[in-house]
């Protein structure tokens, strides 16, 4: 028998006083969990996903919408650039890799990218399995359109116009046929069919003829950066010189997370607030459980325990109560990013992981033992008034 | 062995309680009688320190304790004294045996399961070692608290009404037994009771 053994004994022999603070222990440390991994997660999802684009290049509009359509293919393009001008610009030397992309179909809601082989590169996408494409109408899947579109090499299907999974009209006699199957990267890519520039002009009306260089467009041109300099020159340029605007990801997506920034902080502080008002529930239940066991611990004083002993004796069912809401709270709020996670690759093609803790979460299992060992010094230090004589003369 | 000298207390400033000075060899005991109201438990409580003197002074086994601190005097109490008070009191989370354990914790002694059982089957609540304190009848309750005063070989035992609810049979088999093992460690029995059964078991007697 020990203080530890004995101060948990103590605590679960009446687990109905503790259990509002408990509770309300468990809410706050969900929460918080639960919105610091999937802010952190969804950042560092972008980052991953806008890191190799420097700099986006399209038709003019709101740049935003050009970084998420033409980058993290979550939006509609802002229209279509001619691809001689385009290639005008690839000549600059302050580039070091430009790679053209065109949208413009889709199958059963997966987007297909008509870009070069490149696009791979930057991603760092390898084959799991098959070849890359060499002609039109070949495509490679990124490995959860795979799974999901169930497709398998030398499948063919035919795609449907628009982005998203809604239009009747097929394109007919352009089957595409599955010649690759990528490994998963972690990125967009995974979501994609890609697929050569040509294939996409051959569906939308070139296909008979022969191509016309100057008719030619593409949605967007993802631009590499060869150095520094170039981020303050190339923006300038294109936005006042040619017809095009360019989007710099990273810019764009610091403003996005920035307005989603203000939604995670609310919750947050509705989080600490919680936890501020359990740490409040905390010392009144110990407090109480102090007063109803006063005379276990006048008693425990006659066995020779000291008033130090007796705080550590309530100190430490306090912090068992902290650790206990906090477990149960961490799992919560795991859980509870586990079934966004799921859902969130259902319906956005959006890979959210359950990573490792984070350094954030155990800074917030430090706060949360640091609460209630605060609730519980305050609450035990009444123990050192205790009237050991009184109460063991005069009460039953 | 124990010496008071020239004891006094008071709650409050108008009730001042004198004690006649108490001198005990090692191994001596002594009976405190006296009607409710005369001391009986204060007397008590000061010489188990825990309460504090107005003036005079106790010696312990070679010990002063006004000279002691708080946490000295906690220290002291639970190495060299056992106290049965005169409502029992116990752990509720606790099972029988571990309240036993608890009381060899605090000064620093090792759990003996020997010690417990032994002394256990002595009282007669072997067979409630497990069980919740909560569950104990209130003849065992006092044989329960009884070897919790003693479990720790005290140089001191401190009884208050110890044989109040039990039977004729128990209350002989009770006081033997704390007779018995405050001469095991030659130690000082003090009770105080009103119990006339147990004053024809003691010689030497203190009236307040």
């Amino acid at each position: 028998m020990n203080l530890v053994k004995l101060s948990f004994k103590n605590l679960v022999s009446k687990p109905l006083n503790a259990l509002l603070s408990l509770l309300l222990l468990v809410l706050s440390v969900a929460l918080v969990t639960f919105m610091l991994q999937l802010s952190e997660q969804v950042k560092g999802n972008l980052d991953k996903n806008i890191k190799p684009v420097d700099l986006v290049v399209g038709a003019k509009g709101s740049p935003l919408q050009l970084v998420l359509s033409s980058v993290l293919h979550i939006d509609a393009p802002t229209g279509n650039i001619k691809l001689i001008e385009a290639e005008k610009l690839k000549k600059s030397r302050l580039i070091k890799t430009a790679i053209p992309v065109s949208y413009g179909d889709n199958y059963k809601g997966v987007r297909i990218l008509g870009t070069d082989s490149t696009y791979f590169a930057m991603y760092h996408a390898n084959l799991k399995m098959g070849r890359f494409f060499s002609k039109s109408h070949e495509v490679v899947l990124g490995s959860t359109s795979a799974k999901k579109l169930k497709l398998k090499l030398g499948d063919t299907f035919l795609s449907s116009h628009g982005l998203a999974d809604q239009s009747l009209q097929e394109h007919h006699g352009h089957p595409f046929v599955v010649v690759g199957v990528l490994e998963s990267t972690g990125s967009v890519v995974d979501n994609l069919i890609v697929t050569n520039l040509e294939s996409i002009w051959d569906v939308h009306g070139h296909a008979e003829e022969e191509h016309k260089h100057e008719d030619l467009e593409i949605t967007s041109l993802l631009i590499q950066f060869r150095n520094p300099m170039a981020m303050v020159q190339l923006p300038r340029y294109i936005n006042d010189k040619t017809n095009m605007q360019a989007a710099l990801p990273s810019l764009e997506i610091n403003r996005l997370v920035r307005l989603l920034g203000v939604g995670v902080q609310t919750i947050q502080l509705i989080a600490i607030a919680i936890l501020l008002v359990s740490g409040l529930s905390i010392f009144i239940s110990l407090l109480k459980a102090i007063r109803e066991r006063r005379q276990e611990l006048a008693l425990l004083r006659t066995y020779g325990a000291t008033s130090g002993q007796l705080l550590w004796l309530v100190l430490l069912e306090g912090l068992f109560l902290g650790l206990i809401g906090f477990i149960f709270g961490w799992l919560i709020g795991r859980i509870g990013l586990w079934v966004i996670a799921a859902y969130a690759q259902d319906s956005y093609g959006y890979s959210l992981s359950l990573g490792l803790p984070t350094t954030w979460e155990a800074i917030l299992l430090v706060a949360t033992l640091a609460i209630t060992a605060l609730a519980s010094i305050l609450a035990s230090l009444s123990v050192f008034k205790l009237n050991v004589s009184k109460i063991l003369s005069t009460e039953k | 062995m124990i010496k008071t000298t020239k004891l006094q207390f008071s709650y409050t400033p108008d009730s001042e309680f004198h004690f006649p000075d108490i001198s005990l060899a090692e191994g001596e005991h002594l009976l405190i009688l006296g009607a409710s109201g005369v001391g009986k438990t204060t007397l008590l409580h000061l010489l188990s320190g825990l309460l504090p003197v107005s003036s005079g002074n106790i010696t312990i086994d070679a010990t002063e304790l006004p000279s002691l601190s708080r946490k000295q005097l906690d220290a002291f109490r639970g190495r060299k004294m056992g106290i049965i008070f005169q409502n029992d009191y116990f752990i509720s989370s606790l099972s029988v045996s571990e309240n036993l354990a608890l009381r060899l914790y605090f000064p620093d002694k090792k759990k003996d399961i020997k010690r417990i059982r032994e002394l256990a089957a002595r009282l007669g609540i072997l067979d409630q070692l497990d069980k919740k304190v909560t569950a104990l009848s209130e003849g065992q309750r006092q044989r329960l608290s009884i070897a919790i005063a003693l479990i720790n070989k005290p140089k001191v035992i401190f009884a208050d009404e110890p044989t109040a609810s039990l039977d004729d049979e128990n209350c002989e088999k009770v006081i033997e037994l704390l007779k018995e093992e405050a001469s095991l460690s030659k130690a000082n029995l003090l009770i105080i009771t009103h119990d006339q059964r147990v004053k024809t078991m003691f010689k030497n007697h203190l009236q307040l």
